[in-house]
């Protein structure tokens, strides 16, 4: 299954009101900086142009890929659901897509190759140090995150490659769009710690009262 | 006297010849010779510091150019994912061991992989976060440093790095991700002997760092050179500091330094670029004598061939002078041989030029005076037979003449009146003259034909003096003079042809008595003298002029002024033919004998007659064959 980020938390949503437990939401609104916006800066012409072929680039300009951030809750939330199915991070036209993409604790990745080009994908992030080796079009390699923290990815042929993989200990996180405003939902009721990330200025967090009914709104965050 | 003159140097044709062919020769290749040891040295210098220039910057840009690829090098290390996906990671994780165990694995692989013996990595404050390579070195702080400070503003920079005493030629370039810049790499090659030996091949001069005014590294072994360099170089960098807090750092230096009687050109210098932790500075050092040594060696072919060539010159010189002069050195040994006689003396001259020529007429010349030296030689042999002959014949009838002039006086053939008898009388003294005459000729022609004297016997010389004195008596007597004898007792000649002897001394005798002034003196002596017996005959005569001395002995000489005698009577002698005194020569040299004459004008003559004695082999064959002649010889006539 195919499972865009975006899809997932609206998924996730239903689920959660369908169950009918005392749960509320979390919203916050956080400053997306031109650093940030950078990240997906499609002004720098790409130096391997000439390698991508015509479907490549059309796709690349077809994702809808608009996440710059992400906000989960970092206490652990007793979770009685069953583990998430494999996300999918591809290698299209020489990036990674979706760029910043969200994962629960113990949940797999599979990292697909759709380019004509080998690939390299290495991590030196402490919650998961791995390095795939090179692998050509059609292939993937799977990668299973288990430690919750930022985890930069790389390849290692291609500089200008950069992805990020926040793994979330919980299912309660909410990607972080141009907008700069999230909001979590069904998070059980309660005092929880939020954390934020963003590329440039990484972790920050603060804590929230969440309450049955209704949404609580992020206090600013600590560094 | 004769005036003093100086000797007059004589240079031979051939020497002039060749001296003359040869000095421009010499002179152009001398001229040359000094040009060319002018620029030589002239250029000496210009050349090897120009050269020494050349090398300082081939040393400056080689050390550049490696900064360059520093600098590369980094800027591709820095670009690597895997290189600077550490410095991406959040401030949280970078405190942890897990952080710089990554890192330093990640820095050690990068380092091997670029050989560079520094590997340091700075955060984008630029605190060091690693340090390659040299685990065991203390380092310094280089995050200060303006090579640091550029690579933070986004610049790659190279420079030099000094860690206590190693050298190290570093690039520090900024590790940039995504335009963010993370951190920076500083990559440095130390300077080490390989660099030095690299340079050295390249700028031909012996590489010296310095670092701090202590060398550091050098390619020159451990020598006097070596610990006078490093002298040197403290001296430059106090000189240096001192000049510095004046006026700035001089840049390159020349110096000429000599050592142990070789010069070296030493050129020094700072590395250029920004500098870590102390200061680089550079010597190049050459031999400026090896340098020239092939210049020298130059001007030493250079002399060896002018002289070899001067050589030749001189050599040709000669031998075409030689060629030129051998002709006419011909000729003038042919014009020597010829005044002692020899008419055939061979020219061999063959050439067909003006040589040629003047041999052949050399040679016809010659031939012509042969044929006349020879004509008048047999002519004057014709002459001496005709005298010899013709005076002996002439003696007979006037024997004649006298012995009947001698009877008529004597009134054999009659009464004779007193005026008649001096008539006889004067006939007698003619026929005395002209006997006289004649024998006088007969024995000038005999001396001249080697035929006279011819009976040598034991002889007494005493007796011969006396005999001669009896005869001259009459004169002295006449004259007023006085006569002396003075004879060694017992004094025997073994070989002396008597009457000849006696004739000789009676001739000088006679002649004494003639040119001795009335009143005189005439002295006659002999004695033995070593191996001889010396005969003398003195007078205090009118004496002869030096320059007369040696004629009188010649034929046919009367000397001027006769009639100078005092007493006017010079006639009682004057019909000879003045052949006396050369009848006398004659005589004495056919005994083997010699006579000198002393005189001075005025005061009188001494006339020695000096009569050696033969060795006893010799008498012995002499007289054999003074035997055989004496009876060959029938026609010697004796007074």
């Amino acid at each position: 299954m195919r499972a865009a980020p975006a899809t997932a938390a609206v998924l996730l949503v239903a689920l959660l009101r369908a169950a009918g437990a005392s749960a509320g939401a979390i919203t916050g609104e956080v400053l997306v900086s031109p650093a940030d916006l950078a990240i997906r800066d499609t002004s720098k012409p790409n130096p391997y142009v000439g390698q991508l072929s015509a479907t490549a680039q059309t796709v690349v300009a077809a994702t809808v890929d608009t996440a710059y951030g992400a906000a989960w809750v970092a206490d652990p939330v007793p979770d009685p659901g069953p583990p998430p199915p494999p996300a999918r991070m591809d290698q299209l036209g020489q990036r990674f897509v979706p760029r910043i993409l969200v994962v629960q604790a113990g949940q797999t990745v599979e990292f697909h190759n759709s380019d004509n080009v080998f690939h390299n994908i290495f991590s030196y992030s402490p919650p998961k140090h791995f390095d795939l080796g090179r692998y050509p079009k059609g292939k993937s390699r799977s990668v299973t995150f288990v430690k919750p923290g930022a985890v930069q990815v790389y390849c290692d042929i291609h500089s200008d490659m950069r992805a990020d993989i926040i793994v979330a200990p919980t299912r309660h996180f909410a990607l972080i769009g141009r907008s700069g405003r999230f909001r979590i939902e069904n998070v059980p009721a309660g005092t929880h710690t939020v954390k934020v990330w963003l590329p440039s200025s990484g972790e920050r967090m603060a804590t929230v009262d969440v309450p049955a009914k209704g949404a609580a709104s992020l206090p600013p965050l600590e560094p | 006297m004769k005036p003093f003159r100086l000797p007059r140097f004589r240079f031979s044709l051939a020497a002039k010849i060749a001296t003359t062919t040869s000095i421009p020769i010499l002179a152009i290749l001398v001229a040359a010779l000094l040009a060319v040891n002018f620029r030589v040295a002239a250029q000496e210098n210009r050349t090897v510091t120009a050269d020494l220039a050349r090398a300082a910057l081939s040393f400056e840009k080689q050390m550049l150019h490696q900064g360059e690829e520093l600098k590369r090098i980094g800027i591709i290390v820095a670009r690597d994912p895997k290189f600077f996906a550490m410095l991406t990671l959040p401030r949280v994780d970078r405190g942890t061991e897990y952080f710089h165990a990554t890192l330093a694995g990640v820095v050690g692989d990068f380092q091997r992989d670029t050989e560079a013996q520094v590997f340091d990595v700075t955060d984008e404050h630029g605190v060091v976060l690693v340090r390659g390579g040299r685990p065991d070195e203390h380092g310094i702080d280089i995050s200060g440093s303006k090579l640091i400070r550029e690579a933070l503003a986004g610049r790659p920079a190279s420079g030099y790095m000094v860690e206590g005493r190693k050298a190290y030629r570093v690039a520090v370039v900024p590790i940039l991700v995504g335009g963010a810049l993370v951190g920076t790499l500083t990559l440095g090659k130390s300077v080490d002997s390989a660099l030095a030996q690299a340079l050295k091949e390249t700028t031909r001069s012996d590489v010296v760092f310095a670092v701090d005014g202590e060398i550091a590294l050098s390619t020159l072994p451990e020598s006097a050179l070596r610990s006078m360099l490093q002298t040197e170089i403290r001296e430059w960098r106090d000189a240096d500091s001192r000049r510095q807090a004046a006026a700035g750092r001089p840049g390159q230096m020349l110096e000429v330094l000599p050592v142990q009687g070789e010069r070296f050109l030493a050129l020094r210098g700072d590395v250029t670029g920004p500098e870590v932790g102390g200061h680089l500075g550079y010597v190049l050092l050459r031999s400026l004598d090896q340098e020239t040594v092939i210049l020298k060696r130059i001007g030493v072919d250079l002399s060896v061939a002018g002289a070899t060539a001067a050589l030749l010159a001189l050599l040709l010189g000669l031998g075409v002078a030689a060629g030129i002069t051998r002709p006419i050195r011909r000729l003038v040994e042919a014009a020597n041989e010829m005044r002692v006689g020899n008419y055939d003396f061979p020219l061999n001259v063959r050439s067909r030029d003006e040589m040629g020529r003047l041999a052949e007429d050399f040679e016809a010349m010659r031939d012509t005076q042969r044929h006349e030296i020879e004509r008048l030689g047999e002519i004057d042999r014709m002459k001496s037979d005709f005298i010899a002959v013709a005076s002996h014949e002439i003696i007979t009838p006037v024997t004649m003449i006298r012995a009947y002039a001698d009877m008529l006086g004597e009134g054999a053939l009659g009464e004779v009146t007193s005026p008649q008898r001096e008539g006889l009388s004067a006939i007698r003294r003619g026929t005395d003259t002209l006997t006289r005459l004649a024998r006088d000729l007969t024995n000038m022609s005999l001396i001249e034909r080697n035929q006279l004297p011819a009976h040598f016997a034991s002889c007494d010389i005493g007796e011969v003096l006396e005999e001669v004195a009896v005869q001259v008596a009459p004169f002295v007597t006449q004259r007023d003079q006085q006569l002396s004898i003075g004879v060694e007792p017992g004094l025997v000649h073994p070989r002396i042809d008597r009457d000849y002897l006696s004739k000789a001394i009676l001739n000088i005798a006679m002649n004494a008595v003639r040119f001795t002034p009335d009143g005189g003196s005439i002295g006659l002596g002999a004695q033995r003298v070593g191996n001889a017996v010396e005969v003398e005959v003195s007078d205090t005569g009118i004496g002869i002029a030096e320059e007369d001395q040696e004629r009188i002995f010649s034929k046919l000489v009367e000397l001027k002024d006769v009639n100078l005698h005092s007493s006017g009577t010079a006639e009682f002698n004057s019909s000879g033919l003045g052949l006396g005194l050369s009848i006398a020569r004659g005589i004495v040299e056919a005994h083997g004998g010699m006579i000198q004459v002393e005189s001075r004008v005025g005061e009188g003559s001494i006339f020695l007659i000096r009569l050696p004695f033969p060795s006893p082999e010799v008498y012995q064959e002499e007289t054999t064959a003074s035997d055989i002649r004496r009876k060959v010889n029938a026609t010697h006539i004796i007074d």
